[in-house]
């Protein structure tokens, strides 16, 4: 979770971090303190830049921790003078301190000395690791804020993952697992097909009509054109899936055209449930997503 | 007989006891997967499908020799038990559960590294090797064996490329899915590798997606190998830092791109297929020329 310059100000304040903002004249300095977790090396990185745009770049060993050479050599990197490398050092400990604290990334710009003596920056910003939110009460107001669109925050709201993808298009796809919903985007943007929105279920499948209504309810706000629904169920549940969605369709339409591609274990009973109810039914993906651009023209 | 589990593995399920564990419990069993207990703290002598449940990783080390985990604890749980797993011996652990907090993910990969452990997840669907131990949520019944490995961060890729290649005559050795989270423990090239050493395997699909950097690393070991990688790289389509169902799948750097991934894996010498439904003719394909 991204917060906004006043958050990540305030959040850095509760956390013993009270950073000044720095004076505007030295806003086109490049100056600056990042601490992130590098997901790919599976570690966090402290990075320091200089006046003259120069990096050092400092990956910290998980079983290590933050050596005092470590914030020592970042310090001494920045383009401050020697009676500012022990308040440095100390932001330093305090950036990692918060990484340690489920932070994902913190970014201090514009960094400068201010009368005080203290390090003062231009600009702050936070990214928070929402998936920590459990061990962090005094996130709470932030991670009422949800990320995206409109009709994306609504999907995130019930459970599901939502990409809102042109606000004209005519098709709503509603698939099962996030790789399908990534291949489905790309066939049907390959097909020149007109996406408004894709969205993966997640697990709400498994949780019947509680689970499933506000998905439906959802890509009906939409107004489509064509409703596509598609997945690939390993467990014995693809019937009970289809009789979910056919018994929530009778009480809360799907809407235009609706096509589906369901494959997988019980897939025959669940397609006879589906065709019942006057749905498109396919076995095959492309098939079933040629006939979504087509429809959707 | 394939990669990650062989005649040896002796398979515990960490948080058996719960309505997840005990679902997985009946369908690993119902696969003739070595199953030999569960773990849940403070459940210790507790029975499920006839298995017996432990209180500690050490415990089931000791009591039925267990070597490998499947583990459905929740989130918050997961840290410490992955830690008490690799603590007490087990060298591959399946993190099935999602929403894993980064720090967790980051400290667990580390420390099974250090100590030898391999990692699938967090937020993998697991491991199959087809005729022998379904570490997985997919269903034997609809794979086929053959001469192929598939290694995906998607559960759902795995079963696609699995579904293709059998359309296509071909059957896979063992199936990877190493989880959709941003920080995750074996990478897309540490599978290629064992895969390359394996005697069966004559073929790898790999399918990656965008964000990360598990697929450029792929990169340089594709170039290495001896057998054939067909490479297919999904959610090019995605909206520029708009996450994708996966919570690693969203592109931040030119390089975490699905065409600079998949000019990668080119120049590296794979063969690219333009989506899922494409990998199984590829294969076959490369292997007549």
């Amino acid at each position: 979770m991204i917060l906004t310059e006043t958050e990540s100000r305030e959040l850095l304040r509760a956390y013993g971090l009270g950073i000044p903002e720095a004076a505007a004249a030295v806003g086109d300095k490049k100056t600056r303190l990042v601490a992130a977790l590098d997901r790919d090396r599976r570690c966090h990185v402290l990075q320091a830049t200089n006046a003259s745009g120069s990096h050092l770049s400092q990956p910290i060993d998980p079983f290590i921790g933050l050596s005092p050479f470590v914030a020592r050599r970042l310090a001494g990197h920045l383009d401050f003078p020697e009676t500012a490398r022990a308040a440095i050092e100390r932001l330093v400990e305090g950036l990692y301190a918060l990484l340690q604290r489920d932070g994902v990334r913190i970014e201090l710009d514009r960094l400068s000395l201010s009368d005080p003596g203290e390090i003062a920056a231009g600009c702050v910003h936070v990214e928070l690791d929402r998936t920590a939110a459990f061990r962090h009460p005094e996130w709470k107001p932030y991670g009422e804020r949800l990320p995206g669109t409109e009709i994306e925050q609504a999907f995130r709201r019930v459970g599901a993952v939502a990409a809102e993808i042109d606000p004209d298009g005519t098709i709503v796809a509603v698939v099962s697992g996030a790789g399908i919903m990534m291949t489905v985007l790309d066939m049907l943007t390959a097909m020149t097909a007109s996406v408004r929105c894709i969205v993966d279920m997640q697990g709400l499948p498994l949780q019947g009509e509680r689970g499933m209504r506000p998905i439906v309810e959802n890509a009906a706000t939409m107004n489509p054109q064509v409703t596509f629904i598609g997945g690939r169920f390993q467990a014995p549940v693809a019937h009970l899936f289809a009789e979910t969605v056919t018994s929530v369709h009778r009480s809360t339409p799907l809407v235009g055209q609706v096509v589906t591609w369901i494959v997988g274990n019980m897939a025959a009973e669940a397609q006879a449930l589906f065709r019942a109810e006057g749905f498109t039914t396919h076995d095959d993906m492309r098939a079933a997503l040629a006939a979504v651009a087509a429809a959707g023209r | 007989m394939g990669i990650l589990t062989n005649a040896d593995t002796r398979v515990v399920i960490q948080g058996m006891t719960g309505n997840v564990g005990r679902s997985f419990a009946r369908r690993l069993l119902a696969s003739n997967t070595p199953l030999v207990g569960g773990v849940t703290p403070g459940r210790g002598g507790q029975a499920v499908e006839d298995l017996p449940v432990f209180d500690s990783c050490h415990d089931a080390v000791a009591a039925v020799g267990a070597n490998t985990s499947f583990m459905v604890v929740p989130a918050p749980f997961a840290l410490d038990a992955c830690f008490e797993a690799v603590d007490a011996g087990i060298r591959l652990i399946v993190l099935y559960i999602e929403n894993i907090p980064l720090l967790d993910a980051m400290r667990m990969t580390a420390y099974a590294r250090a100590k030898g452990a391999v990692i699938l997840g967090p937020n993998s669907a697991g491991c199959i090797t087809v005729g022998g131990a379904n570490l997985s949520e997919l269903d034997p019944k609809f794979l086929r064996r053959g001469p192929i490995g598939v290694v995906a961060k998607s559960g759902a890729m795995c079963a696609e490329s699995a579904h293709y290649l059998t359309e296509c005559g071909l059957g896979c050795t063992t199936i990877v899915s190493i989880g959709g989270d941003p920080v995750i423990g074996a990478t897309h090239g540490d599978v290629l590798s064992l895969f390359e050493a394996d005697a069966e395997t004559r073929g790898v699909i790999m399918v990656g997606e965008i964000g990360g950097r598990s697929e450029v690393e792929a990169a340089a070991v594709v170039r290495h190998m001896t057998k054939p990688v067909v490479a297919a790289i999904i959610g090019g389509s995605a909206p520029p830092g708009r996450q994708m169902g996966h919570a690693g799948a969203w592109q931040g750097d030119f390089e975490e791109s699905a065409p600079e991934k998949r000019r990668l894996l080119s120049e590296a010498g794979a063969s690219i297929a333009a989506d899922v439904t494409e990998v199984g003719i590829l294969m076959r394909k490369v292997f007549k020329e």
